[in-house]
């Protein structure tokens, strides 16, 4: 779920997100968070094999289908998948079946349709991330500074988003040991430098209580450090195979999380038949659509189908798994994977969230993100230790999606900025430097920078998942299967689709066409939805529209340069 | 006497079977995208729940516009990763080719 987190936040910025923790909780939350830095220091063995700018960002091309099939589902699966999804189906019942019904082909689509030939483009030119292959395929340096540019700016209100909801989930965990005397030492230690700094002052958060920057501030901020800490330090060291093998140990805990949810859940309430018909007399309106309070029109049914597949095809994240594949039985192998994963995941979800429905009518409404471990915590009552693991996937699906935005980033800077345009003949010993340098410089501004998160970033966050989407689904896709594709049609589409969806993103926060629209279409910061279809559609259909007709319309390149891509004995560029 | 085209203008074997797998792809993605939400909308909008059955504990309109096509489709993962798609090969990244490949 690209943009899940977006929904997340807005939950988890309400108090009491995430239950106190409890001592279970934050044994399972450390178990993890120690495997995940024996993965990061094994990871760092394998950089000493090879060329060490593909194997740091793109683990040497050398993923399995088990390591490619979760890591792709463990970034797709963020935490708003286990909080903000659950939320919405205690919400809204079953017509969420439909909202996520996209799934069903979300992992062939995203992936089926690119990754053969993406993998293929990158290694033909030796690209290592997205804006390199469009660089090489077009010949054009402009255009690939341009698609780096848009990646970094995309990716760094993202990941400002992600360390927020990081620093808000570990603040949450740690409040069952805020007594605890390190706690507050560090906690003293953080109010006296923000006070220092000018970045906080307690007199004055005093007269804004329930804001971020009140006088719980230094707690989220003492939260934020620990949580880009782990991730920046197990992601610098250890790069993409740090990043993939966390993603699989996450991807683990998430299946048997809401497998073990489910079976526990319908047992508590009898059934799903017992649950439903115990929904049909809290409210009618939870068993047909287009559910409570008109949530989901047949417009936005579309739109969410096409953002969980033509959506996630588009996002670099996912695109960077796909060309760092072996070869294609590994391709096969994890498409199925992920269909399964998907099947297992999300209809689980459906049901338990149900079953909470009926168990808890009306008790958590106003606070519904608490529903997912507020139901961990019922049918685990006799099993501590296993609810404090199931409790643990969120957090895990926090640092994952950090880790992998994290790296395309410093990637970004470092092979498309600085190599492409500065040094292209950097030693070997000096690349590694700079990548090290690069990585964790970027965590250590993106901590920076989420001292001061925006307001209304949950809005951002789907902003930029949405743009990268209509920025390089259609030159991506153009630059793969059309020859007569040219540099200028490429650019087009590129700067089309981001202008398309950022206009009806901008018209819908200044207000317009928002009367009389309900549901996610309705929120005040919402884009506008023409016809109720989301602007990803107009972005995308526009991008791709703009990329055909100024390709027909320029000077094709040159012929020797296209053969190379398109036929058998066509040389390597 | 017709010739075959020379080697020379043949197409890449990988980038014929990527494209052929894709537009079956978007073809079932088509498909399902009219079954789930026009289903979806037709049996399961705008109607009274007294009168919903069930399937399988879930009102009917979820299992023929969600479970059912997601099965299929499911299903036709199978066959497409494990019968359809070709295996081909990705070739080498330049530092790994020889010389004069």
């Amino acid at each position: 779920m690209p943009s899940a987190l977006a929904s997340l936040l807005p939950l988890l910025a309400q108090s009491g997100a995430v239950p106190q923790a409890s001592p279970y909780t934050l044994i399972a939350f450390f178990g993890y968070m120690g495997g995940v830095f024996l993965l990061g220091a094994l990871s760092h063995q394998l950089l000493k094999r090879g060329s060490f700018l593909k194997e740091y960002f793109l683990g040497d091309r050398q993923l399995n289908a088990w390591v490619l099939g979760l890591t792709y589902v463990a970034t797709s699966v963020s935490a708003g998948s286990f909080v903000g999804f659950p939320s919405l189906i205690y919400q809204h019942g079953w017509i969420m079946a439909l909202w996520i019904a996209g799934y069903m082909v979300g992992g062939l689509v995203s992936k089926g349709v690119l990754a053969k030939r993406l993998n293929q483009v990158s290694r033909l030119s030796g690209a290592i991330t997205v804006p390199d292959v469009l660089r090489d395929r077009f010949q054009s340096p402009a255009l690939g500074t341009l698609a780096s540019v848009f990646l970094l700016l995309f990716l760094l209100f993202n990941l400002v988003g992600q360390f927020k909801a990081g620093g808000l989930i570990m603040r949450q965990a740690c409040e069952g040991v805020r007594d605890n005397a390190v706690y507050q030492s560090a906690r003293t230690a953080t109010v006296r430098t923000l006070s220092a700094t000018h970045v906080w002052n307690e007199t004055a958060a005093a007269k804004h209580p329930g804001e971020l920057r009140d006088v719980e501030y230094p707690d989220y901020v003492l939260g934020m450090f620990i949580f880009a800490l782990t991730v920046v330090a197990y992601t610098t060291y250890g790069g993409f195979w740090a990043v993939t093998w966390s993603d699989v140990l996450q991807g683990v805990m998430i299946l048997a999380g809401a497998l073990l949810l489910m079976f526990l859940a319908l047992g508590k309430v009898g059934g799903l038949a017992e649950a439903t018909n115990k929904l049909r007399t809290i409210d009618p309106k939870l068993l047909t659509g287009p559910g409570p309070d008109d949530y989901l029109a047949p417009g936005l049914a579309v739109s969410f189908f096409c953002m969980w597949t033509l959506s996630a095809m588009g996002q670099p994240v996912g695109m960077v798994r796909l060309m760092a594949c072996r070869d294609t039985p590994t391709l096969r192998r994890s498409l199925f994977l992920i269909g399964l994963y998907y099947l297992l995941i999300y209809l689980p979800l459906v049901f338990t969230f149900i079953c909470a429905r009926a168990i808890y009518p009306t008790e958590y409404l106003k606070q519904s993100d608490r529903i997912m471990p507020v139901m961990t915590q019922t049918v685990t009552a006799d099993w501590p230790l296993l609810g404090g693991l199931i409790l643990a996937a969120p957090y895990a699906a926090a640092m994952s999606a950090v880790a992998g935005f994290l790296l395309l980033m410093s990637s970004s800077l470092v092979r498309d900025i600085y190599q492409r345009n500065f040094n292209p003949d950097i030693s070997a010993r000096d690349v590694k430097k700079v990548s090290y340098l690069t990585t964790a410089a970027v965590g250590i501004v993106v901590t920076i920078a989420s001292l001061w998160p925006p307001r209304f970033l949950q809005y951002l966050v789907l902003f930029t998942t949405a743009g990268m989407a209509c920025t390089y689904l259609a030159p991506t896709v153009l630059c793969l299967y059309w020859r007569r594709a040219t540099r200028a049609g490429a650019l087009a589409a590129l700067i089309g689709g981001f202008l398309t969806l950022s206009t009806l993103w901008g018209l819908g926060m200044m207000g317009i066409g928002k009367a009389g629209k309900t549901g996610p279409a309705g929120e005040g910061f919402a884009p506008i939805c023409i016809l109720d279809l989301d602007p990803v559609i107009y972005g995308l259909l526009i991008s791709f529209a703009l990329g055909i007709a100024v390709s027909l319309f320029t000077q094709p390149l040159p012929q020797k340069h296209v053969d190379s891509y398109f036929l058998a004995d066509g040389h390597s560029p | 006497m017709m010739h075959p085209p020379p080697e020379k203008s043949r197409e890449q074997r990988l980038l014929r079977n990527a494209r052929r797998e894709g537009l079956v792809i978007m073809v079932v993605w088509a498909a399902a995208l009219l079954w789930s939400v026009g289903a979806g909308v037709l049996l399961g909008y705008r109607r009274s729940a007294q009168e919903m059955q069930l399937i399988f504990g879930m009102p009917d309109w979820v299992f023929w516009s969600v479970v059912l096509p997601w099965a299929l489709c499911f299903l036709f993962s199978i066959w497409f990763c494990f019968a359809f798609m070709a295996d081909d090969d990705l070739g080498l990244d330049p530092e790994e080719r020889p010389p004069h490949a």
